[in-house]
């Protein structure tokens, strides 16, 4: 079958003449100026990017516990910081206000914008839709199944204050394994069943919140209802390692995926002729966002679209290389949800806004404009 | 030697789709992948990049079980390009072809100036310099697969896998994708549409009908009138390429009434 040199008529020039080795740039000549043009990207070096969220997060996290019903100037809220870190406390009125109350909410606001946009991130590369969140998956709305049973039938009281997060965890893992089962067809986890058994279930599990509270006590419907649109009201240190913790390894996790993400980002098959192991990473990706999403919203409750448009917003940034989107999401993540929880206490205060309307209000806004003024997707012109 | 499918037979949801299939592909070898829709020519070439897997049979890289490598070595060896595939995210044509590294990377590894070197000198080969910064989704159909092949050449892969990249693309770039594939001295195991234009690049086809080859050998002597009507069921003329030799198709209508040839003169614009 193989054919000899002397076979006529139809070879094409220049394949046997130029053995196929691994291809070298040339030291000189036109590659150079290419391999430049590949090393810049055309995009901002990821150290900048980098570097200007970090200083916003900074920024707004020190606004975040400077302003309130007490003011505070920048420079207190980094003494007290300074002070507690070098383990000389002060007693005074900044200090509690500071170290006891605004500093753990705001960490924990920052971990858990952190998280959803990570977890949004992630799941729109595993679902390859750009419209997914990370509640897609049913998470959530176990979840609330489970933070509404405690709130309204005390369910866990004698676990304390970890009742409603021992609750949440729990339907936030029994609504994963349930998404996981029913969409998983042979050995396979196939991106339209994921989204289809995921918003089935949501669905379900949203009628069965839905229940509790019709059968519950109208006067604790009021918390319920507090907790599904999402609130860092009750923050305090003690909330803060789990989901912290968390989020550190997912991260870690995640970024050395961000090759694999690539690759899954162009769709299953192509990712398995690049050596990706498909099956196996969309079952670790599932496993990873939904626990990191049940443990955010365990202390947190259910905040709407961080995880669907900071994404986005990201992506507008760094492009779409996953090595570039999840570090800068996960600075960018934190300061949006820090800077949303500002709002939420302060623009209605004394009263505190649910911050679920907030994250709304700023983030469908921020995605029209930045959808409409830079070619995003498809027919995009240059 | 090279790639070997022996004795193959794929099943999908407890159907078989290809059965007993053997293949040989010769290091540097050219060869064709031919059949009608339908006929198993995609489900063998997926067998090789895992996305299905074979019920009986083997697929041999030099002599080795490619299935039974670790996914990333089979992918260093083994390059696929299909059909235009559409990205939901935005990433640049660098950026595109840099994916292709992906099996030569560990985890946590950064991008080198060797990396940079050999997606530059990839883009250089399919000659794309002129859309590095251009985002993948605005290109054209042309562009997208010059750029999916520079990818395939940044993986490294001294085999390559077409499955039916130029459908959807008109007879220029279908020629240039072609071209540019058999220039780049690797060796390919291409499913292909078109007949006439496997007949020009291919040293070796397979006909595939039902998922089983019914022939195999040189591209003249596999494509005639008797194999066609036999795996497609249609009714076609074969003649000479007049440059090359190769077989080349004309369709026929299969209706008694169909209008026969014009005579000189006649009044063809009436049909129109």
């Amino acid at each position: 079958m193989r054919p000899s040199d002397s076979d006529p008529p139809m070879r094409v020039t220049g394949r046997q003449d130029e053995p196929r080795q691994t291809p070298r740039a040339p030291s000189s000549g036109p590659a150079e100026p290419v391999a430049r043009s590949v090393r810049e990207r055309g995009r901002r070096p990821l150290p900048v990017v980098l570097a200007i969220c970090l200083v916003l997060l900074v920024a707004v996290m020190t606004a975040g516990v400077a302003i309130g019903s007490v003011g505070l100037s920048p420079g207190s809220v980094w003494q007290v910081i300074v002070d507690h870190l070098s383990g000389h406390p002060q007693d005074t009125v900044a200090d509690a206000i500071v170290w006891q109350i605004r500093l753990p909410r705001v960490l924990l606001a920052a971990v858990v914008g952190a998280a959803l946009t990570t977890a949004g991130t992630v799941v729109q590369a595993l679902v390859r839709n750009s419209l997914a969140d990370p509640f897609l998956l049913g998470v959530s709305s176990g979840a609330s199944v489970g933070a509404t049973a405690v709130l309204l039938f005390g369910a866990f009281a004698a676990l304390g204050v970890w009742a409603i997060s021992a609750g949440s965890v729990l339907g936030a893992v029994a609504a994963m394994a349930a998404v996981f089962l029913v969409s998983r067809t042979g050995r396979q986890l196939s991106p339209t069943h994921l989204i289809l058994c995921g918003v089935v279930l949501s669905a379900l599990f949203e009628s069965v919140t839905s229940f509790l509270i019709f059968r519950g006590n109208p006067q604790a419907t009021q918390a319920v209802l507090f907790w599904l649109l999402g609130s860092f009201g009750n923050a305090n240190w003690t909330q803060l390692p789990i989901p912290a913790i968390a989020l550190v390894v997912a991260i870690v996790y995640l970024v050395a995926q961000g090759r694999a993400l690539n690759a899954l980002a162009m769709g299953a098959e192509p990712a398995a002729s690049l050596g990706v192991e498909v099956q196996r990473l969309r079952r670790n990706l599932f496993i990873v966002t939904s626990l990191m999403v049940g443990v955010a919203v365990a202390v947190s409750g259910v905040i709407g679209f961080v995880g669907l448009v900071v994404p986005h917003i990201v992506r507008l940034m760094v492009g779409s290389d996953h090595r570039r989107v999840l570090p800068v999401g996960v600075v960018f993540g934190a300061a949006f949800m820090v800077l949303g929880d500002l709002l939420a206490r302060t623009i209605v205060s004394p009263q505190e806004m649910p911050i679920g309307v907030i994250t709304a209000f700023i983030g469908a806004p921020t995605l029209i404009v930045l959808i409409r003024r830079r070619p995003y997707l498809y027919g995009a012109t240059q | 030697m090279s790639l070997e499918l022996s004795g193959l037979s794929v099943d999908i949801a407890r159907r078989r789709i290809v059965t007993d299939i053997d293949i040989t592909v010769p290091d540097g070898g050219f060869v064709g992948l031919l059949g009608p829709n339908g006929s198993g020519k995609s489900t063998i070439l997926k067998t090789l990049y895992r996305v299905h897997r074979p019920a009986t049979g083997h697929i041999l890289l030099d002599g080795g079980d490619l299935l039974a490598m670790p996914a990333r070595e089979a992918a260093r060896r083994v390059a696929v390009l299909a059909q235009e595939t559409v990205v939901e995210f935005d990433f640049t044509v660098s950026e595109m072809v840099m994916i292709g590294r992906t099996p030569h990377k560990r985890a946590y590894e950064r991008d080198s100036e060797h990396d940079h070197a050999i997606v530059a000198d990839a883009i250089r080969r399919v000659d794309c310099e002129g859309l590095v910064h251009r985002s993948f989704n605005t290109l054209s159909g042309g562009e997208k697969q010059r750029v999916l092949i520079a990818r395939a050449i940044a993986q490294g892969a001294d085999h390559l896998i077409l499955d039916e990249p130029t459908n959807h693309l008109d007879i220029r770039y279908q020629i240039e994708i072609l071209e540019l594939v058999s220039s780049l001295g690797i060796t390919v195991l291409a499913a292909l549409h078109d007949l006439s234009l496997a007949a020009l690049f291919c040293d070796t086809v397979y006909l595939l009908a039902d998922g089983r080859v019914i022939a195999d050998g040189r591209p003249e002597a596999v494509i005639t009138t008797e194999t066609i009507r036999h795996a497609y069921g249609a009714d076609v003329l074969i003649v000479r390429h007049p440059e090359t030799g190769t077989p080349h198709l004309i369709p026929r209508r299969t209706a008694r009434d169909a209008p026969s040839p014009q005579p000189p003169g006649s009044r063809l614009l009436a049909h129109i």
